[in-house]
């Protein structure tokens, strides 16, 4: 599921690639800072949705924001590797809650009283 | 931990929880009184009535120090400017003491399944609510004049004894209750610990510099001094500090999700007697 996703991502963010490059790098919008921007708002839509249930990890957000600090440094690289990071963590976080929304009191606990 | 070696953790866990489940549900009672014996059996050096004094029930080199500590509470002045908070009044001439008649000593009615507004009434969410119905502004949940409050409170309180009660003929009660077991139980953040994990399974052990706590015992203390902050804070701002330990996201002081856990969790203390306002490291 996660590879699906992701190849989508990607197909679509070299299809960007390959529309803006003949355009040069005089472009202010680079292929990487859209490709910065594009993860970034993916991370963002990974860590809302891992909050809706409860789930969100400790320093998700704060990595996004600095992700956003970096892209407008103009260090894609660097914005893009920590925005791929945040999404996972938003991703983790999501099926973590999800997987844990039953979640009892232990058997060596409970045998106790039986 | 890799990222792999986490999921991998995830995975083999989510596998081993499904079969302990137990095919009948146990009832509050049964898990109360189960909870209890785990600890007493845990530790059963311990009296009964010493649990309330946390880590230092179990740990004899850290509560000489703690001794040492309570002879000269740091959380006095929390006490009297709380006094003095609780005899001042708003601004439309009204004060606490219309709202609790029967205050300050009412520590032991907290928390409350409340029928009418369908939630789990805590004291501090009853403290301003007060506030709020007299017009003034609602005082923040972690620290300061509420925690000053809440320590005059819990100080004229002292000697109640902890009776949380689910009522049985409003099953809202019980899912609150509910609720706050899943959330005790559940694993969280980065680390995928559960309060559980730390408080129950390992308590006594010493992670870094400390002992971790039995559960039995968490509820009955609050507020709290603690060097660590410097300052008093509450139980949910404990509640949210263990949350970020494990790298997951805090919840709201007072939001849902920790009312229903401080029910769940008081609940599991029934019986112990009040001590608040504490000191701890
Ligand atoms: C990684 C281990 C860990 C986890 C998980 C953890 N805690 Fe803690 N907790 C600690 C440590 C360490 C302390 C400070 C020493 C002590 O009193 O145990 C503490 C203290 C506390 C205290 C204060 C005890 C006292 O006597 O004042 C409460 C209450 C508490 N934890 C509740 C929780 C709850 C509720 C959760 C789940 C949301 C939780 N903890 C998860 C490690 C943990």
């Amino acid at each position: 599921m996660i590879t699906t996703k992701r190849g989508d991502g990607y197909g679509l963010a070299a299809g960007v690639l390959a529309a803006l490059l003949p355009l040069g790098a005089a472009w202010s919008e680079t292929p990487d800072r859209a490709q910065a921007l594009a993860g970034i708002e993916a991370a963002e839509a990974a860590r809302q949705r891992a909050d809706s249930v409860g789930g969100e990890w400790r320093d998700t957000a704060a990595m996004i924001a600095r992700a956003r600090e970096l892209a407008e440094a103009g260090r894609y690289p660097d914005a893009i590797e920590l925005a791929d990071q945040a999404k996972r963590q938003g991703e983790l976080g999501y099926d973590q809650a999800l997987g844990e929304q039953n979640a009892d009191f232990p058997a060596y606990v409970l045998d106790r009283s039986r | 931990m890799t990222k792999h070696g986490f999921l991998l953790a995830t995975l083999v866990l989510a596998g081993a929880a499904l079969p302990i489940g137990p095919v009948t549900a146990a009832t509050p009672e049964e898990e109360q009184a189960a909870f209890q014996a785990y600890f007493k059996q845990r530790f059963p050096n311990v009296p009964e009535d010493e649990f309330k004094n946390g880590t230092y029930a179990i740990d004899p080199v850290t509560r000489e120090n703690w001794e040492a500590i309570e002879e000269f509470p740091p959380y006095e002045n929390a006490i009297s400017q709380g006094e003095t908070l609780w005899n001042t009044p708003f601004a439309d001439g009204q004060g606490y003491a219309d709202c609790f008649p029967d205050g300050p000593a009412i520590m032991g009615r907290y928390p409350h399944w409340d029928r009418e507004r369908g939630l789990v009434m805590t004291l501090p969410l009853a403290l301003n609510a007060c506030r709020t119905a007299h017009g003034e502004t609602p005082l923040k949940y972690k620290k300061g004049p509420i925690a000053d409050l809440l320590a005059y409170i819990a100080f004229e309180s002292r000697g109640q004894i902890t009776q949380v009660e689910i009522p049985e003929d409003d099953p809202r009660a019980l899912a609150a209750y509910e609720q706050g077991k899943r959330f005790y139980f559940a694993r969280r953040g980065q680390l995928n610990f559960a309060c559980g994990h730390c408080h129950l399974a390992t308590s006594g052990a010493r992670l870094r510099t400390e002992t971790l706590s039995p559960a039995y015992g968490h509820t009955t203390h609050w507020p709290v001094y603690r060097s660590d902050w410097g300052e008093m804070g509450t139980l949910h701002r404990r509640f949210a500090g263990c949350n970020e330990q494990v790298r997951a996201k805090a919840f709201e002081p007072q939001g849902e999700e920790y009312r229903n856990l401080e029910y769940f969790l008081t609940y599991m203390n029934n019986g112990l007697e009040l001590n608040g306002p504490g000191a701890r490291k």
